[in-house]
């Protein structure tokens, strides 16, 4: 059971700028929380005063009710795994994942058990007598997370624990971790930098800028409705693509530097109008998945028909990227590989307006 | 500080080793090193955390083997005729409970002729004699510490010495220590050039020991093979000598400097400090 409060928690580091600013979140029990980011982003810091290992510059942080801040690192029931993550060079395996038992002073009786049962949830059973130098990096990353099962802390802190391995290894460990979470069910916070294991494991994601955090919620919400032009370019790979421009009276986006115009549909119209954006700077995002090739698209009334010229197309295997232009603002389109075309190829592409953001140009909130 | 301190404890407080060096005093350090104790009858529980919150409080009670290494430490000058290396600890936090587990798992990897001395509450240094830990095992060593411990620090890897004075060359990698960044494990001669760097006083010390010795053929040397890149052929050819001849001077470099010249950071240290001198 760990019901976690962080409430206005601040860093300042003297002289300055705030590293972490007025972070405010409830973290329920069994949730995977994922604190996502740009380097510097703060995230790392928050997950360090979690910990214990970054002293608190204000505001509280509650664990079940219990303040936490001025409690011991050791004592805060929490057990953390390293982005450098490293096991006792002369221990064995078992040895290591043994040894914030006995640091903890358990008996021998439990200790064993608590391994042997970390082992076998690990796959490891058969490489308890190895030392870590004769174990891959995989295996290696399986006893680090080991190490932090066998306490069977209230919480479980992650700190990058998969960017020192190799992408298909990260994939897989990336699975293991989930399957790992739905047995145990202990409350994680994991820190990462990549979108792509935020989106697959979070329960929740806290996404962060400059100390501040910009939106929380499910993958799906961040996904699908951003809080901001930030959150919408950071998730998702290639990034949402940004189109700058105004909205005449006539209901349509003009962007900026074109001829180009696309048709609002109805209801985002009704909403962009009821706040006051006509004739104000806007940007038009939609992610590359929705700007279409098939030519059943041209019959969709709420997609906009763009003859593209392809600059540079790349074939992914299942999907195709295509890089073009409207004016002079890039955009990417992620398309069916049977709708590849070269480069230099000239193309109808198709906008689905239906799935489109604006953003306000000055704040770059999303316009609601 | 210890004015103050001094004022309140009044004859209770001892500056003098042969006076606090007992059980019945604690013994604390302050940030200029000076060490001094306070009668543990005096000192109430409540004094005793917030001296312990100011001041780093330092170990006394151990073998007398320890005690003796701790002496030479300390003492002005310390000539050790046998190989060593000393490996440098520093902690955030550390009570008394953890300094002792922590002792106990740096016993358990240190190789067993290795000596382990507390120095202060949160600082340790272990000597090597023989067999010295390699650099990447020490690395992932103090992170698996550091996710047990949940605990901040630093650790300095001192120069590998055939012999010398252990006492100057324990102050240098002291003051190296105390200016690297936390969660750092940095090697000896990178952390010195960080000093040299902060320092005058460093600096004209490690002048003093490292250039001044040198005769002009050698300092031609450092710069002549710096400047080449550490291409030994190239600084030949530049000092019209032949590449035995240099391979000669080099060894002899570095049996003198006791700095490997041809590694990239000892080549870069001697001729920074070839460069302030």
């Amino acid at each position: 059971m760990a019901d976690i409060r962080l409430e206005h928690i601040d860093k300042v580091y003297s002289g300055t700028a705030k590293a972490v600013d007025d972070f405010n979140l409830h973290i329920k029990d069994k949730e995977f929380i994922v604190f996502v980011g740009p380097s510097g982003c703060g995230k790392s810091t928050t997950l360090r005063m979690i910990a214990g290992l970054e002293e608190i510059s204000g505001g509280d942080f509650v664990i079940d009710g219990k303040r936490m801040n001025d409690v011991a690192p050791k004592d805060r029931d929490i057990a953390m795994v390293f982005q450098n993550y490293a096991l006792y060079p002369h221990m064995n395996v078992f040895d290591n994942m043994a040894f914030g038992l006995k640091l903890r002073k358990f008996p021998k009786d439990e200790i064993k058990q608590r391994v042997d049962n970390a082992a076998r949830i690990l796959g490891l059973e058969e490489y308890l007598e190895r030392k870590p130098k004769a174990l891959s990096g995989g295996q290696r990353q399986r006893v680090a997370i080991g190490r932090a099962i066998v306490r069977d802390a209230k919480v479980f802190l992650m700190d990058e624990p998969l960017s020192n391995l190799d992408a298909k290894l990260r994939v897989q460990m990336r699975k293991e971790i989930i399957q790992l979470h739905k047995r145990l069910e202990t409350t994680t916070i994991y820190v990462t930098h990549d979108q792509t294991e935020a989106m697959t494991l979070a329960t929740r994601i806290v996404i962060m800028k400059a100390g501040l955090i910009q939106q929380v919620g499910t993958p799906k919400e961040v996904y699908d409705h951003p809080d901001n032009m930030f959150v919408a370019g950071f998730i998702g790979s290639p990034s949402m693509n940004f189109l700058t421009g105004k909205l005449a009276e006539d209901g349509l986006f003009h962007v900026t530097g074109t001829e180009e115009k696309f048709e609002v549909p109805e209801g985002k119209m009704k909403v962009l109008r009821e706040r006051g954006y006509t004739s104000k700077d806007l940007v038009l995002g939609i992610r590359p998945e929705d700007i279409h090739a098939e030519l059943i698209y041209q019959d969709t009334k709420t997609a906009h028909r763009f003859p593209a010229h392809i600059e540079v197309s790349e074939l992914m295997g299942a999907e195709s990227y295509l890089y073009s232009k409207v004016g002079n603002q890039a955009f990417t389109a992620r398309v069916d590989s049977r709708s590849h075309v070269e480069m230099g190829s000239d193309l109808d592409l198709f906008f689905d307006m239906t799935k489109a953001h604006f953003f306000d140009a000055a704040t770059e909130a999303t316009i609601r | 500080m210890l004015h103050q301190l001094t004022v309140l404890f009044k004859d209770h407080l001892s500056t003098d080793p042969t006076v606090y060096c007992t059980d019945k005093y604690t013994v604390y350090q302050l940030a200029d090193g000076l060490r001094f104790g306070i009668e543990n009858t005096i000192l109430t529980p409540r004094e005793l955390d917030l001296l312990n919150l100011l001041v780093e409080r330092v170990v006394t009670s151990e073998s007398d083997q320890i005690v003796t290494w701790r002496r030479r430490l300390e003492q002005p000058s310390s000539e050790e005729a046998h190989p060593f290396r000393m490996i440098h600890f520093l902690f955030e936090q550390l009570d008394v409970r953890t300094g002792e587990d922590l002792q106990q798992l740096l016993t358990s990897f240190f190789h067993p002729s290795s000596w382990i001395i507390p120095l202060t509450s949160n600082r340790l240094v272990v000597i090597e004699r023989e067999d010295s830990v390699s650099e990447n095992d020490l690395h992932d060593f103090f992170t698996a510490l550091q996710s047990d411990f949940l605990m901040d620090g630093k650790v300095l890897i001192g120069q590998q010495r055939q012999s010398g004075d252990l006492a100057a060359q324990f102050r240098l990698e002291q003051a190296a220590l105390r200016e690297l960044p936390l969660l750092h494990i940095e090697r000896f001669l990178p952390a010195l050039m960080r000093l040299t760097l902060l320092s005058n006083e460093v600096r004209d010390d490690l002048i003093e020991r490292f250039i001044t010795p040198l005769e002009r053929e050698s300092r031609e040397t450092i710069d002549a093979f710096c400047r080449a890149n550490l291409n030994v052929s190239l600084t030949a050819k530049h000092l019209f000598l032949h590449r035995n001849s240099l391979q000669y001077r080099l060894d002899r470099l570095t049996e003198q400097t006791e700095i490997d010249i041809r590694s990239f950071e000892g080549a870069m240290f001697l001729y920074t400090l070839l460069l302030v001198a």
